[in-house]
């Protein structure tokens, strides 16, 4: 169905006036059913409707005082194609935002506006597409997130970016595999806890501790640890912790038993008493489960 | 393992050192002193996390209102133009050695700071409560407890943990526990005398839902010299500074907070938890009256609907857009269903033990009245309300696995990612 300029123009017209119009406003509306009734009528227009809409998107302040419209009718329609049974819906919505993200005259602001819709909607379909802007300096962070809120159908694309990025898009990355919980990412993930750079060697050791692979990364967590001062040793020490917990849930208690009483152990400086009771509690716990399995 | 059964078996290890909490005394890490450390008296040493708002009453709080003997060591914020005056505050009430810091992490890493407060936004709110208790500290932490749901089980999960107290710096539930019909609504709900109910309890009015609306249009500003904008994003999305998303106004944005259900949620609600006995479980069915929201700013709102899986349904109205709630009437929890036997039950239950205050539970090493379990479980009926706002949808939700059913794209709004290196 071809739309005209006129048409959108329209649709966006009945969305209520800002409170101060030009200016930094409150918004009070649409009602429920004109947002939907306006999104269904933009989904319509299909495509080349939904490009018109994304087309008119700008910067925040940077457009004529009204441009809060097109935004914010995008976002309906992304509420719109949510849900069970909107899956070609979706498809339409999805591929019209992942078609403008490399346009070279659209703005870094308005592209991370379009990630940010993708991750409220967005399915293992928009995965490859995001996962080629991983290295991008001003999208690769809101890539990220979006992955993220995405899920496991991401994991490839972010395993697969890890050992082509640095800095903290690494930091990112290896945290976003460590949330989804990627046993495939454990081999890299355990050769960057001995990197130089503290942010990063917290990362892997957060993201292992979540995933609790198969096999030997306990040693190299509890090195971190033991090696750290400060803020990392409070972290990594967490990581241990939690490594304890995630090893004993999968059935692995020796592997959690041995984390905690090198904890117990080595912890024996008066301000960090707490861990070594912490690790303490978990060693009887994991006894009681033993005496009740 | 499948994933329900490793939850169960996480959470009856947390709760096995929650049971240890209540009956190991845990002294404060700096009264035990340490190397380089000597403990001068019983004095706690204390910081303030977050320095404009509630943040320097919250700090006077420590000693005024929950009686601690504290020192105050440190104080903390991004905005140095705050930090400062903070700094000079502490520095007038006699606590000359307190220090000034940017960067939270500096203030964690301090082994002689026993007691945190916080008062940051709350996007920070979780994360530094959260590294408080890792470094053995315990919290007192404004409301609301979190900015999303899965944040508000990550802090129960460190209390237990690390068997530390904390408490939510709202205190409605410590009045209500005192007065006889709630104490009698609680025992009813709690006992398992009553299987079903069929109240209702309305909340009207005090959301300040305009109030704290965002604005859209906003022009981006230059960053003052005296703020560090990249922490104060923290976890949130990076985004353009524009002085409505600091210094109060923050409230009006997602990224932060959750307009005025995020200001006045928790302190609405936090009585209604202790009186209708939920404060180990949560709405399982929830649908919101409203305007679709704007993605990134929050705004105005009818009223929600929130049904619990025993028949008790709580309805938060703002009064401030749109039809009014007509759905169902008050109704009280009512003794009178009960029979004779039941009742007599009833009435021989002992009341419920008094809640402790942050002061003693420091102290004792109880648990707080408001503590992170309660504090999780209320903060998350106004998360719930308002990812029904946001989305729309009627929102079905599990308080087992602590996740909406059948809503993947909803279950976005439950566990939001955060940019590195922040992460639960």
């Amino acid at each position: 169905m071809k739309t005209e300029r006129s048409d959108i123009d329209a649709l966006l017209s009945r969305l209520p006036a800002a409170t101060r119009p030009g200016r930094e406003s409150r918004l009070e509306g649409p009602s429920a059913g004109l947002a939907a009734e306006l999104a269904r009528a933009l989904l319509a227009a299909g495509r080349e409707g939904l490009l018109d809409l994304v087309g008119r998107i700008r910067d925040e302040g940077g457009g004529d005082g009204e441009s809060y419209r097109p935004g914010l009718a995008l976002h309906l329609v992304a509420l719109q194609v949510s849900g069970e049974k909107q899956a070609a819906a979706r498809r339409v919505f999805c591929d019209a935002l992942l078609s403008r993200l490399g346009d070279a005259g659209r703005s870094a602001g308005v592209k991370r506006f379009l990630i940010r819709e993708l991750q409220v909607v967005g399915d293992a379909t928009v995965v490859p597409r995001l996962g080629a802007l991983l290295g991008d300096v001003e999208l690769g962070e809101t890539a990220v997130e979006a992955l993220v809120a995405i899920g496991a159908a991401s994991a490839p694309v972010l395993r697969a970016a890890l050992g082509t990025v640095s800095g903290r898009r690494r930091v990112d990355i290896a945290q976003a595999l460590g949330v989804l919980r990627d046993a495939a990412a454990a081999p890299e993930l355990g050769s960057l806890l001995g990197s130089s750079d503290p942010d990063v060697r917290l990362a892997a050791a957060s993201a292992l501790a979540n995933i609790a692979p198969e096999g030997a990364i306990t040693d190299g967590i509890l090195g971190v640890a033991d090696g750290a001062t400060g803020w990392e040793r409070i972290q990594a020490t967490k990581a241990c912790l939690l490594l304890a917990e995630r090893l004993a849930q999968k059935g692995d208690r020796v592997a959690s038993r041995r984390i905690c009483t090198h904890l117990r152990d080595t912890r024996t400086e008066p301000e960090e008493r707490y861990v070594r009771e912490a690790a303490e509690r978990a060693l009887e716990f994991g006894t009681a489960e033993d005496r009740g399995a | 393992m499948p994933a329900r059964k490793a939850e169960v078996t996480r959470r009856r290890f947390l709760q096995s050192t929650a049971a240890a909490m209540s009956s190991v005394a845990i002294v404060p890490a700096h009264v035990l002193g340490g190397s380089g450390r000597v403990p001068p008296s019983e004095k706690l040493g204390a910081a303030l996390i977050g320095c404009g708002g509630r943040g320097p009453g919250t700090f006077d709080d420590l000693h005024r209102k929950h009686g601690l003997d504290v020192v105050k060591l440190a104080v903390c914020d991004v905005d140095r133009r705050r930090l400062e005056l903070a700094r000079q505050t502490a520095h007038k009430q006699g606590a000359t050695d307190c220090e000034a810091y940017t960067d939270f992490r500096r203030v964690i890493e301090r082994p002689d700071i026993d007691v945190v407060a916080i008062a940051t936004p709350p996007h920070w709110h979780a994360l530094i409560s959260i590294a408080a208790m890792e470094a053995g500290k315990d919290v007192l932490c404004e409301k609301p407890m979190t900015r999303f749901i899965a944040e508000g089980r990550a802090v129960a999960d460190a209390a237990r943990r690390y068997g530390r107290v904390y408490q939510i710096g709202t205190y409605g539930r410590f009045s209500r526990h005192r007065r006889k019909d709630a104490i009698r609504t609680r025992k009813i709900l709690t006992s398992g005398l009553l299987e079903k109910s069929d109240a209702v309890h309305i909340l009207r009015g005090g959301f300040k839902a305009k109030q704290w609306s965002g604005l859209v249009n906003v022009e981006p500003r230059s960053i003052p010299d005296r703020l560090d904008w990249d922490l104060y994003q923290g976890p949130s999305p990076m985004r353009p500074f524009h002085p409505h998303r600091h210094g109060g106004s923050h409230r009006g944005y997602w990224d932060y907070e959750g307009g005025g259900l995020g200001d006045m949620g928790q302190h609405h609600l936090d009585p209604v938890t202790w009186e209708y006995g939920l404060d180990d479980t949560a709405p399982v069915e929830v649908v919101a009256h409203a305007p679709p929201a704007h993605p990134e700013v929050t705004g105005v709102w009818g009223w929600v609907e929130l049904r619990y899986a025993n028949g008790l349904t709580l309805v938060l109205e703002s009064g401030e857009w749109g039809r009014r709630y007509d759905r169902l009437e008050p109704k009280r929890v009512d003794s009178s269903r009960l029979d004779a036997d039941a009742r007599a039950k009833l009435d021989a239950l002992p009341d419920p033990e008094p809640l402790v205050g942050f002061g003693d539970a420091v102290r004792t090493r109880r648990q707080a009245g408001g503590n992170a379990e309660a504090a999780y479980r209320t903060v998350t009926i106004m998360h719930l309300a308002n990812i029904a706002i946001r989305t729309g949808r009627r929102i079905r939700f599990d308080p087992v696995t602590e996740r909406i059913v059948g809503d993947d794209e909803a279950n976005r709004l439950v566990d939001v990612p955060m940019r590195a290196p922040w992460h639960l």
